[in-house]
């Protein structure tokens, strides 16, 4: 699914991604790498194979989308250090030529050192051509800019006429700003509600369907 | 026994009281003498208590000889109660005998309620005898001494047993015992439990199943109370509805009872229900406010302990309830007992009809008030099923494999366990006892490496291994354990207060989401204003002026079941033969009659199918009478074969007596049963897995899986502790691991509580086996039937489809964008 902002094609991936056409940068919200180790280190059993998944979408995106850039719209990291960080730092090594940018969450409590270790640049938020890059969704905007952002964890109820229902992550754009789904494996979701002026765009399987 | 000396001073003790031993209570004294353990099947009031608590007293009576000076140190006895309610009049009773005998023990109670005072003085010394929960018990395991807590106990007695088999505090019970058995191989166990139909089966659960059960026996209190059952006739079958379940047309009839008898109990079957009939009679007949009262689950534990006082001191003339007040101490003032609805079980019948007539060989009265007018068929059905004293089981838990891996972190986090040991002793459960070697190393692996075998290792912790003994180190860890202990999960509610802080009870968040400030609502007897949502509580203020709608809580609907539905389906084939035996019938015989003139009734050996068309398209009608549950998976199956034949999709309703399919087309079901055997069973499973939104609902039996095991943390109560990073919704972790664990237990449970909980899989089976032996009759009718009717207006509307989730979400789209 592309759609075209002021001027510039994005395309909404079904891997809950963004690509920018023009800057051939990969969008990326709320990874959350490091919560599945998070909660096991606490007890709580949850399948440590899962994190591999985050790495094998993340190669799929930068393969087939050839980005030269990856920006991360905050928490990328889930709170404390822990070894889910040097998977991470191992995976950022297979691509040297890649640039990465993290815009900071209010998850991403990591030293920057780490960040700098792993050869990315660290923004409190990011603004180029007329778009503005941060975590959290903002409530006023200036008239001449768009914003990305992500800390919301979109997803939207369909619901039938016939009391079921179904809920999907999905990306919620509205005149302004487009909040993006949360990407990591082990993360939740917040209902959306449909509103003038805001399109909603579910991910269903491996398509991305504009409600 | 009967000469010695101690018999004398017990007898001279009864006497003292003028009570005398009845026949049962001698014969429970004998078995217990000759050091049996068993079951002694006994209902409330009986005298139950002193059955069991006489003669462990004369026990330790006739083994010290000096014991009115010297009394034994530690634990001796343990009464597990399901209730906490139940506790303290259970202590006075058994403190009054321990007094009267000379005999200077302590009875102390352990449940959540306990005082913190109570626990310190029990932790330098524990009385004599305790009364305790299975949760409490538990909690006794997690300390680092329970070995000697436990060592010098010689009798366990589980009271209320028949009410903990079939849930997962049953399992918790069977744990405890299977332990206390290994710390003391000749401890004596004891069950108290009322009628059900699976007794051999409640004893062997208590024993253990590899016991020996030979020095083992069932004891059956012979009173057998006379029970009456009186239905409340309308004048005319036509004043009551071919559907519905409020029943509140008879109001004017059920008060000539109240006002006939000193206290009257008026069960329901929903919270709701409650609240409604409440407010429906204090309205017409405003002069009972004030002594009148409800009483249900989700009020506030103050509230209700009020109702049940007034009860006592005979205060109130009537009290709606529900299945709230089905069990516990005894109302004496209670004379009269009106179930207003099927109460859909035989059982549960008798239990509230036993709430009355306490006097011995008084006769129990129960008054049956019918909502709609097929509940005349339930009515003779019930009475049927309680004078032939068929009673419905109560089916056991088996390898709820979260219940385990709490109960493994327990012990680990009280004195360690020996995998082996513990494998073996959980083995001679009946919920274990078909346990294999992979699954109990999968829960081990789950507790140590939070992985399905030992050998990985991350940073994962909660137990650890230690010179074979598993054990938990870590004291978060084991505080964390400590405080979400337990089996019940408590739905995420609302509590709602008076501005001056007074409360009035729980509501769901759901009914709340719908109302705006300011609005009105009706609970716990009184209409009040919703004022404000904050921190989980909602505040509110009187507004006697205005009517206001009636919340709702979940789980309100309970199925027919299998016992009572045989009993309907007979009777309703015996009322074609026999119009004019029963009144009931006789009301209904206008109804019965419309029913064969625009269908049929079906005979005993018939299943009806009734076809109709109508403006929303063609339904299509079956009545195999199994109950909501049964037929909700039916019904998705029967579609989903009929599917196979011809593409269609389907619409479902249920109701107890039969399923409706609507579709928006004419279906040949004559050709296409030539074509398909609807009613077969042997890819029954296969086919629940294509037609039943199996995965739906595993996730939602996984809530409650997922916080036993331990995997959801609630927090801690009344702290303000930052647990936020450690929270994940049950569905979140649901997914995770269906995901990506494929051999998760846990997840696994959650499928199999599916079958065999909300689809009832078996009895789903044994039905459609009936179905296929039976003669098919097809009815095609012009206007709905009265067995129709009620599906037609009442529906739950369910679709079944087997397109791609991807086609199916772009239909709901159009559905969505045409709605607006």
């Amino acid at each position: 699914m592309e759609i075209e902002i002021a001027g510039h094609h994005f395309v909404l991936l079904p891997q809950k991604a963004v690509f920018w056409k023009e800057q051939k940068t990969l969008l990326i919200g709320d990874l959350h790498l490091g919560k599945i180790t998070h909660f096991r280190k606490a007890g709580i059993a949850i399948p440590s194979v899962a994190q591999h998944y985050n790495f094998a979408t993340l190669d799929t995106l930068v393969m087939t989308s050839n980005a030269e850039r990856i920006i991360f719209l905050g928490d990328l990291f889930h709170h404390h250090y822990n070894s889910e960080w040097d998977s991470f730092a191992l995976w950022r090594k297979k691509y040297p030529a890649l640039k990465m940018v993290v815009v900071l969450g209010n998850h991403d409590i990591l030293p920057m050192s780490l960040f700098n270790e792993c050869n990315m640049c660290v923004e409190d938020h990011l603004v180029e051509n007329g778009f503005l890059f941060t975590h959290h969704p903002l409530d006023v905007i200036d008239s001449t800019i768009f914003v990305f952002c992500g800390h919301i964890h979109p997803v939207f109820c369909l619901r039938s006429a016939i009391k079921q229902s179904i809920k999907l992550p999905c990306f919620v754009k509205d005149e302004q700003q487009m909040v993006l789904p949360s990407f990591g494996v082990f993360t939740g979701g917040y209902e959306m509600n449909a509103q003038v002026g805001r399109q909603i765009y579910v991910i269903a399987e491996d398509k991305v369907i504009r409600v | 026994m009967q000469k010695s000396s101690v018999y004398n001073l017990l007898l001279q003790w009864l006497a003292s009281k003028s009570w005398k031993l009845q026949a049962f209570q001698k014969e429970t004294m004998e078995a217990y003498l000759a050091g049996k353990s068993g079951l002694l099947n006994a209902p409330t009031g009986s005298g139950k208590t002193y059955a069991l608590w006489l003669p462990i007293l004369v026990k330790h009576i006739n083994s010290n000889p000096e014991y009115k000076t010297k009394t034994p140190k530690g634990l001796q006895i343990i009464w597990i109660t399901p209730l906490r309610a139940l506790a303290k009049d259970l202590q006075r009773n058994m403190q009054t005998a321990c007094d009267g005998l000379e005999i200077p023990w302590q009875v102390g109670i352990r449940t959540g309620d306990i005082s913190s005072k109570d626990r310190t003085l029990q932790k330098k010394e524990m009385p004599q005898s305790l009364i305790i929960t299975p949760e409490s018990i538990h909690l006794l395991f997690a300390q680092k001494n329970s070995t000697d807590i436990f060592k010098s106990v010689h009798t366990i007695v589980v009271d209320e047993w028949h009410e903990l088999i079939g849930s997962k505090r049953g399992v918790q019970t069977e744990l405890a015992l299977a332990r206390l058995r290994r710390l003391n191989p000749n401890l004596q166990t004891w069950g108290i439990s009322a009628t059900i139909g699976n007794l051999e089966q409640a004893k062997d659960l208590l024993l253990g199943i590899y016991t020996s059960q030979e020095n083992s026996v069932i004891i059956r209190a012979a009173s057998k109370k006379k029970l009456l059952v009186e239905t409340i006739l309308p004048d005319k079958i036509e004043s009551l509805p071919w559907a519905g379940y409020l029943g509140v047309r008879l109001l004017d009839k059920v008060v000539e009872i109240i006002r006939k008898s000193r206290t009257t109990l008026i069960f329901t079957n929903t919270r709701s229900q409650t609240e409604i009939w409440y407010q429906a009679i204090i309205e017409k007949y405003p002069e009972f406010a004030g002594i009148s009262a409800l009483h249900h689950g989700s009020l506030d534990r103050e509230l209700r302990s009020w109702v049940e006082e007034a009860l006592h001191d005979e205060r109130l003339k009537f009290v709606v309830c529900t299945s709230s007040l089905d069990l516990g101490v005894d109302f004496e003032p209670v004379e009269t007992v009106i179930q207003v609805g099927s109460p859909k079980s035989i059982s549960r019948f008798v239990q509230r009809a036993g709430r009355s007539g306490h006097q011995p060989g008084a006769t129990s009265k129960i008054y049956f008030t019918p909502t709609n007018s097929l509940e005349l068929i339930e009515a003779v059905s019930l009475r049927e099923g309680v004078e032939k004293n068929i009673l419905e089981e109560r089916n056991p838990h088996v390898l709820s494999f979260d219940v385990l891996a709490q109960w493994m972190v327990t012990l680990a986090v009280g004195e360690g366990f020996k995998e082996q040991e513990l494998y073996d002793e959980i083995r001679n459960t009946y919920c274990y006892h078909l346990i294999d070697r992979k699954e109990w190393e999968w829960l081990l692996g789950f507790i140590t490496t939070g992985s399905p075998s030992l050998e990985v290792y991350d940073e994962f912790r909660k137990v650890e291994i230690e010179n074979d003994l598993f054990v938990v180190r870590d004291r978060r860890v084991a505080m964390r354990h400590r405080l979400s202990m337990g089996t019940i999960v408590s739905d995420a509610s609302l509590r709602v207060k008076f501005q001056a802080g007074k409360y009035l009870g729980s509501i769901e968040e759901s009914f709340i989401a719908r109302l705006k400030p300011g609005d009105v609502f009706w609970f716990a007897g009184r209409s009040v204003q919703y004022l404000r949502l904050r921190d989980m509580t909602v505040t509110v203020k009187n507004e006697p002026s205005r009517k206001g709608i009636v919340p709702q809580w979940m789980g309100g609907r309970m199925s027919l079941s299998s016992n009572l539905s045989t009993f309907i389906r007979n009777r309703l084939a015996d009322a074609i033969h026999n119009p004019h035996k029963e009144v009931e019938i006789k009301k209904l015989l206008p109804l019965l009659e419309l029913q064969d003139r625009r269908s049929k009734i079906p005979d005993s050996d018939e299943i009806l199918i009734e076809q109709f068309a109508a403006k929303e398209g063609h339904h299509i009608f079956i009545f195999p009478f199994e109950g909501r549950l049964v037929h909700e998976g039916m019904a998705a199956i029967i579609a989903h074969r009929i599917s196979t034949v011809i593409p269609i999709t389907f619409s479902i309703a249920m109701n107890d007596y039969g399923f409706e399919l609507l579709s928006d087309q004419y279906i040949d079901l004559e050709t296409i049963m030539t074509k398909i055997d609807l009613f077969n069973t042997d890819n029954l499973l296969d086919d629940i897995n294509k037609s039943v939104n199996a995965t739906e609902m595993a996730k939602r039996r996984f809530r409650e899986i997922a916080s036993i095991s331990g995997l959801v943390f609630q927090g801690f109560p009344g702290k303000h502790i930052k647990t936020s990073q450690l929270q994940a919704s049950s569905s979140l972790l649901f997914q995770v691991m269906f995901e990506y664990e494929k051999d998760n237990l846990l997840i696994r449970q959650a499928f199999q509580e599916v079958l065999d909980y909300q689809l009832d899989e078996e009895r789903l089976r044994i039905a459609l086996n009936r179905m296929g032996e039976q003669k098919v009759v097809i009815k095609k009718i012009d206007k709905p039937s009265p067995l129709s009717f009620p599906l037609l207006v009442d529906r739950l509307r369910e679709q079944l489809t087997s397109e791609k989730l991807e086609s199916r979400v772009q239909k709901m789209i159009n559905a969505y964008s045409d709605g607006d």
